[in-house]
């Protein structure tokens, strides 16, 4: 079951850390060798995320015991170290990894993830920056920049992150939604009329299916229709209109708890 | 409230107040009759706050004659007891259309006494002073106090937390994914 969760890349740590405790405590007979140490590692992933202190420290200590020099260990010693609150302690843990390997990218991660701890959003945005610097490829590390951006009121800067992120996976409805989100957010009668634009293509790529989106051309066109110095384009108006049946069809469809009045009165 | 933060043990969430505001003399009274779980996770964009807002107050209204007349708020990380930017946001869109709106702030020291049915309050109310949200206090030039009712809830909820009913809490970012789900948990508090 742990390699399931391992292997879906989902976190699902209370689940972990209550059948983890288990498969730990009988190590040597229920789990194969050549898979132990994985679950270890993902074990005191869960127990740290779950605040299970015991069982995190049990689990980086047989880790280390296995491999003294590790580096991947001891990137863990210091999440148990942020865990328990000794912040310097782990940056000065993830300061030496770095020395040692320049270029670590899960270390290089942890500092940002070390900042945010700390409550230091600005100090995350550096360290995230530093890591994009380096890997301007990763997508997942442009989202979570963007996010917090979002988190201090930085719209600006999260559009360029989501521009970013558009550039590297053109066909992902999400990305095209959460941009439309954020130029929304931002205001303005050029940002609601590009938004309009970009929930399209997040209703194109899914099929109509997101609802998400399917809401933003409402409140878009809605705003748009009273907004001033702004020409109104005749398909804002179908768009809206479109969008509306689109979402009562939806409700219609899937919910039976009586959702779609609501829905219906709030959007005529 | 306490099972929206318990589902999402490493996300801030946050969610609306529904109840009745009425003035009695020189006192606004408040009375928070039910809680709906709005976003968890990345809390900053305003669209879907906006289409929440909207359909929790038609439902309070045509339902049971009442309106949204607060929020609340759960921080992200343990050791943060602030009002921060998100949780001002929604307050304050909720103040615009209420006249003495109230924030409850998660109080994430206690949080983990939810189990064992503690009696201490385990949000903070926050109301509007000028520019910022404070602290609630039977003090000052506009004394506030809170109080829970009915003095069962303690118990009631370390009973759905060991039932681990908390995991099946929709809120509105759920019913977005699937609006076959519902935002009004029926079934949770049955």
């Amino acid at each position: 079951m742990t390699e399931q969760v391992r292997n879906a890349g989902v976190r699902q740590s209370g689940f972990v850390c209550q059948y983890g405790r288990m498969l730990v405590e009988q190590s040597s007979k229920s789990v194969p060798k050549d898979e132990l140490y994985d679950v270890l590692e993902q074990v005191s992933i869960a127990a740290m995320d779950c605040g299970e202190e015991d069982l995190a420290r049990r689990c980086v200590n047989d880790l280390e015991k296995a491999f003294p020099k590790s580096i991947r260990v001891s990137r863990l010693r210091g999440m148990l170290l942020e865990m328990q609150g000794k912040f310097e302690l782990a940056e000065e843990k993830y300061s030496i990894i770095l020395e040692r390997d320049p270029q670590n990218h899960r270390v290089m991660k942890r500092m940002c993830g070390l900042a945010k701890s700390r409550g230091n959003v600005p100090a995350a945005i550096s360290a995230c920056i530093a890591y994009l610097k380096l890997n301007a490829v990763d997508r997942d590390a442009w989202e979570e920049l963007a996010d917090l951006y979002v988190s201090q009121g930085m719209c600006k800067q999260a559009a360029f992150c989501m521009e970013e992120i558009l550039l590297l996976d053109p066909f992902v409805g999400a990305s095209h939604r959460k941009y439309a989100d954020i130029l929304y957010t931002l205001g303005g009668n050029e940002n609601l009329a590009m938004a309009l634009q970009y929930y399209s293509s997040a209703i194109k790529f899914s099929n109509g299916k997101d609802l998400r989106a399917l809401y933003g051309i409402c409140l878009c066109s809605t705003h748009l229709a009273t907004a001033k110095a702004y020409v109104k384009k005749k398909e804002e108006d179908e768009l809206h209109s479109l969008s509306s049946d689109l979402i009562l069809k939806m409700y219609r469809a899937r919910n039976k708890n009586g959702k779609h009045e609501i829905v219906k009165a709030v959007l005529s | 409230m306490v099972m929206h933060a318990k589902k999402h043990v490493h996300e801030e969430c946050n969610g609306l107040l529904v109840g009745t505001a009425t003035d009695r003399g020189e006192t606004h009274h408040v009375c928070v009759e039910d809680a709906v779980p709005l976003f968890h996770g990345s809390l900053g964009l305003a669209p879907m706050v906006e289409v929440a807002l909207a359909q929790v107050a038609h439902h309070a209204r045509k339902k049971k004659g009442m309106l949204v007349v607060g929020c609340y708020h759960a921080n992200e990380r343990a050791d943060d007891t602030a009002v921060g930017l998100q949780a001002k946001r929604l307050a304050d869109a909720v103040q615009r259309n209420a006249t003495r709106a109230c924030l409850l702030l998660l109080d994430n020291a206690r949080f983990h006494q939810a189990e064992a049915g503690t009696s201490e309050p385990l949000f903070h109310c926050h109301t509007k002073d000028g520019n910022k949200w404070k602290r609630a206090s039977t003090e000052g030039s506009q004394p506030v106090e809170a109080k829970l009712v009915p003095s069962t809830s303690p118990g009631v909820l370390a009973e759905y937390l060991k039932e681990r009913r908390h995991l099946r809490i929709v809120d509105f970012d759920d019913h977005l994914d699937d609006p076959s789900k519902d935002w009004l948990n029926p079934e949770i508090t049955a």
